[in-house]
């Protein structure tokens, strides 16, 4: 029975996960919410199902991709979608009523005659008579922003708050998606506009009568109509309904969410491991993560086919990618060394890095468009890659100096044997990072100086790739030059973790530069928490070896010269 | 000389210092932080001056507020190693490293083969950065991919057959020799760039042609003489000796020129004269408008925003020292087409600040150009310009569309899609940069990641032996 433990944990995530790839349906008499969240639309740039469109609106304003309905169902973001976009015999839209939005400064919860409750959700319709009252605040903080003024946490609120009733109203007028599908000569158009002109291509007709069955409470009739307009699409455009289809699948899914929780499994099998049973549950947590990885793999391979793009594009794939990467070479490692240490680095790697991308997933579409100059295939499949490969690696290297120092300050178990493997993994590692982080630096250069005739600008975002380069090669010389053994390495690449997410994150926190497209937001605190935790590892390893709990021998041999 | 025997020759320590580990290591410390300081000073200031403040300079001053929130108001700065500095002992330490410590194991034939190898290896090396094997993709409409692709494999050519003769050579340490080479040239490279490569732009009409490029970093004072209709007369003054100030030297104009004492301002905006403002102009447009000083624009600029000089100049007849008036000129003044004019005797002069212009010996015209955006997005997509270059004194025509990406060069001089109007319908700009090494990054790239790969693979094999050894 014992043997067969790993195989059992694999077969059982592997049903999970079987399970979650079946797309829900509704029952025949209902309203078929599921099928319509499969229709193409056109939004931000892209063709992709009224699902995703649902859910990046929704996860804006509510930071969730389901709500709860009056009678305090959970339902689908194309629920909603659905009664937003469906007018209410008294005004507004039936969406309205739905308490979706997240309002969580007591100052715009006061100026919005709100009361704080749990959950921190309330409807357009609690506050929607308020909104007036702000106008001379945001106008203010407004003209703060576009003054480049530093804003204080409420007018960030506003200013956010403001966005989300934007987004909202445009989906309640259908301003957006583009929802008609080319036709004669017209590229995708809103409803408005293919009613302007006309109005008399099927397509218009068939969702002006879905949206008049909605509004007249008609649920057979929307089906019938949903139904034959899906017949009609499938006939013109079936590369698109397909792709569609799929996306709201992967949306339904949602592997890296899946992958995220598997992770987290093997981190706590691979604790336990260290208590007892130590080699099974490695074997266990090895396997549950090597079955990770490859829906990771596969749910990356997905993104990649739904934006015919690169893995990496913005943030968010970064976050992926980087996990990935992390994941693969924890995996190999501990294929090779069998210390519990690839697996650690796999589990906390790719739980982090799913756990980033999710929270980055709060901006919209995590497959939004490029603007011109990134749109090059080439440099997002060589430069990006090996950017993101340098992070990557330089962050198992990290890792592995973490463990290192955990391990010997706070257990007894860095054995000098345990510490020399660890050594030769993370020296190996920060090889590999020297490489992907030169390489990439370079081609990024290259890049540059292929689209704006410069091959070094002293870019911001330039400056902290070039910073990881430099501070792998600082470590490689410190370590060549025997100026550092094992624990002076482990402290090295520990520092080096603060350096990658400066280049990753914190770059962008600044707001200056031609690569600021990665933005994002009120991170920096976090940023700072992560650097000091790094610099207090440090600070623990700093300690006379002598005084560790393992008892690590100085080495003279093995750490020094090559 | 292994450096391994003590030695009391101060020379030899000398030069066993400067090659020394423990020096690296430092001079990389120190260039990190160089650099992010070089990155948070880019918040309050153009990257411009952070360059020259930092980067290309041998001692840089770091100011310290640039490490606190900016609402703190912390001053003071201290004097911290500078690019060239850093960069310079950097390379030193390299050279002198190499040089002493990688021992030549190879003897004889064996010797002979690896030098005449590298020799080849470095004839390639030269003949691909001179562009030899170039190809213009905006003649032969080659995919974007394939072109870089091609450059690569061009260095990659060279670097692999660097790697053979450094194999044969230097044996075990191929890599490390090769990769720091690499390095040499990519540091090489980036000095030259910086002491001649030479970035402006040319804005163009739709429909119209161009003859000049303009230096959007540096501005001049210009007084062209448009009396005669075939060609405009252009007195030049540059910006260094405007701001200066005092009498500008502008050959035999019939008046001296100038400026009026404290009102040349790096950054200023025009706006009406209020009761209080003094205002020095008595003529043009310096009438209706005074430049108010503002601070430096802060950070790379994507969309042009530029600091806009202004300076009040006065204008003396030579002949019989008649006032012929003060003179607002700005260069916002200039970009939002306020013009100024004036007559002396039976010569009219147009009198403005203007960027930096350099003519050209070729003639650029915007046949057409266009801006595509995603379908329900303001992100644009693409945008392309149709030009044709005519180089009448060379005899030399080219049509070429140039767009994001996809740059057309001509003699040494690259032509980039820069910018475009909102509506991209009735002007482009063209980033025009001139650097003949442009090719020396691809290459250098190539051989560091070869040298790298190669020594990795070497150490792994090397590994592997001892592996199957120890069995």
């Amino acid at each position: 029975m014992k043997r067969h433990l790993p195989w059992l944990v694999v077969a059982l995530a592997g049903s999970w996960v079987i399970a979650s790839w079946r797309y829900p349906k509704d029952l025949p008499g209902d309203l078929q919410v599921r099928e319509f969240a499969t229709v193409p639309v056109v939004h931000n740039g892209r063709v992709k199902p009224i699902d995703t469109t649902a859910r990046n609106v929704l996860r804006i304003v509510s930071n969730k991709e389901t709500f709860v309905d009056s009678a305090d169902k959970r339902r689908p973001a194309a629920a909603w979608l659905l009664d937003v976009i469906t007018p209410a015999k008294e005004g507004g839209c039936r969406g309205d009523k739905h308490a979706v939005f997240r309002i969580e400064h007591p100052q715009l919860l006061d100026g919005l005659g709100l009361k704080s409750r749990e959950g921190s959700r309330y409807s357009f319709e609690e506050f929607s008579g308020k909104i007036p009252d702000l106008r001379e605040s945001l106008k203010r903080a407004h003209d703060r922003q576009t003054a480049k003024q530093v804003l204080d946490a409420y007018e960030h609120q506003l200013l956010e708050f403001w966005r989300h009733i934007n987004e909202y109203a445009a989906l309640a007028n259908l301003d957006v998606p583009h929802i008609i599908p080319p036709n004669s000569g017209h590229e995708w158009s809103t409803l408005a506009e293919a009613v302007s002109r006309g109005g008399q291509e099927p397509h218009v007709v068939a969702w002006r009568s879905m949206l008049q069955a909605l509004s007249a409470n008609d649920v057979p009739g929307f089906n019938r109509e949903l139904a034959s307009y899906e017949e009609l699409l499938e006939k013109e455009r079936p590369g698109e309904v397909r792709k569609a289809a799929f996306e709201a699948r992967f949306n339904e899914a949602d592997p890296f969410n899946a992958c995220k929780w598997f992770y987290l499994l093997g981190f706590v099998l691979t604790c336990l491991g260290f208590l007892g049973w130590s080699r099974l549950l490695s074997r266990t947590a090895w396997g549950l993560m090597a079955f990770t990885f490859i829906v990771h793999t596969f749910a990356l391979g997905a993104r990649i086919y739904l934006s015919g793009r690169p893995p990496v594009t913005n943030l968010y794939s970064s976050a992926v990618f980087i996990g990935w990467a992390a994941v693969l070479i924890g995996l190999v490692l501990e294929r090779i060394f069998r210390l519990g240490a690839g697996n650690i680095i796999a589990a906390i790697a790719g739980f982090v890095t799913l756990q980033i991308a999710h929270i980055l997933a709060a901006d919209g579409d995590t497959m939004e468009v490029l603007v011109a100059v990134l749109d090059t295939q080439f440099w997002l499949a060589t430069h990006v890659v090996c950017i993101t490969l340098g992070y990557a690696t330089t962050y198992v290297a990290g890792l592995l100096g973490f463990l290192f120092v955990i391990r010997g300050t706070l257990t007894t178990s860095l054995t000098p044997e345990v510490a020399r493997n660890l050594n030769r993994m993370t020296y190996g590692t920060i090889c590999f990072a020297t490489f992907f982080s030169f390489v990439g630096t370079v081609l990024g250069g290259l890049w540059a100086d292929d689209s704006w005739g410069r091959f070094w600008g002293w870019d911001a975002k330039e400056n902290g790739a070039l910073m990881i380069v430099l501070w792998n090669a600082l470590v490689l010389h410190a370590r060549w030059g025997g100026l550092v053994r094992e624990r002076g390495l482990a402290l090295l690449t520990v520092f080096g973790n603060i350096i990658v997410s400066w280049s990753w994150f914190g770059v962008n926190q600044l707001g200056v530069g031609l690569h600021s497209y990665g933005k994002a937001s009120g991170i920096t605190v976090t940023l700072l928490a992560f650097a000091a935790s790094q610099l207090v590892v440090i600070g623990l390893g700093w300690k006379d070896p002598a005084s560790w709990k393992s008892p690590l021998v100085p080495r003279g041999a093995g750490a020094g010269k090559e | 000389m292994e450096g391994e025997r003590p030695s009391l020759n101060p020379m030899a320590m000398a030069l066993k210092a400067v090659a020394s580990l423990r020096l690296t290591v430092a001079l990389l410390g120190l260039s990190i932080f160089l650099v992010f300081a070089g990155t948070l000073a880019q918040v309050d200031r153009d990257i411009w001056p952070v360059m020259e403040q930092y980067f290309r300079c041998w001692i840089a001053w770091i100011e310290l507020k640039i490490f606190f929130p900016r609402d703190w108001s912390i001053s003071g700065q201290f004097p911290y190693p500078g690019g060239w500095l850093l960069g310079t002992v950097l390379l030193a330490n390299l050279l002198v490293s190499h040089t002493s410590r990688i021992r030549v194991p190879a003897r004889g034939g064996r010797l002979l083969l690896g030098i005449g190898t590298l020799a080849i290896g470095v004839a390639l090396t030269w003949i691909v950065i001179s562009h030899v094997f170039e190809v213009d993709s905006t003649q032969k409409q080659i995919n974007p991919t394939w072109r870089v692709t091609l450059q690569l494999l061009q260095g990659g050519g060279s670097a692999i057959v660097l790697f053979l003769g450094c194999w044969l050579v230097f044996r075990r340490k191929a890599g490390i020799v090769l990769l720091h080479s690499g390095i040499i040239l990519l540091m090489f490279s980036e000095l030259i760039t910086g002491l001649t490569a030479e970035e402006a732009i040319m804005t163009i009409p739709k429909g119209q042609s161009s003859n000049f490029v303009e230096d959007r970093r540096k501005v001049e004072l210009a007084i062209v003489d448009t009396s005669d209709p075939a060609a405009d007369a252009v007195t030049a003054v540059p910006e260094a000796i405007l701001a200066k100030g005092g009498e500008l030297p502008v050959g035999d104009l019939p008046y001296t020129v100038e400026v009026v004492p404290g009102t040349f301002t790096k950054n200023s905006v025009l706006k009406e004269p209020g009761p209080r403002d003094r205002n020095p102009a008595t003529r043009g447009i310096g009438l209706r408008v005074i430049a108010d000083p503002k601070p430096d624009v802060s950070g790379v600029d994507t969309n042009g925003g530029v600091d806009f000089r202004a300076a009040y100049v006065k204008l003396t007849g030579k002949a019989g020292g008649e006032d012929l008036g003060t003179w607002l000129v700005s260069l916002e003044a200039t970009m939002s087409d306020m013009r100024q004019s004036f007559k002396v005797g039976t010569r009219s002069y147009h009198l403005s600040i203007r960027f930096k212009r350099t003519y050209k010996s070729y003639t650029v015209l915007l046949r057409d150009l266009r801006l595509e955006r995603y379908k329900g997005s303001a992100v644009a997509r693409d945008y392309s310009s149709w030009v044709r270059l005519e180089d009448t004194p060379r005899d030399a025509v080219r049509e070429a569309r140039i767009w994001m990406n996809n740059p057309l060069r001509y003699r040494g001089e690259t032509f980039y899609q820069s910018g475009i109007d909102e509506e991209g319908q009735s002007w482009t700009a063209l980033q025009v940069v001139e650097n003949r090494g442009w090719m020396v990054p691809y290459v250098a790239c190539m051989i560091v990641g070869v040298g790298l790969l190669g020594q990795f693979l070497l150490h792994f094999a090397g590994f592997l032996r001892k592996q199957s050894g120890m069995v």
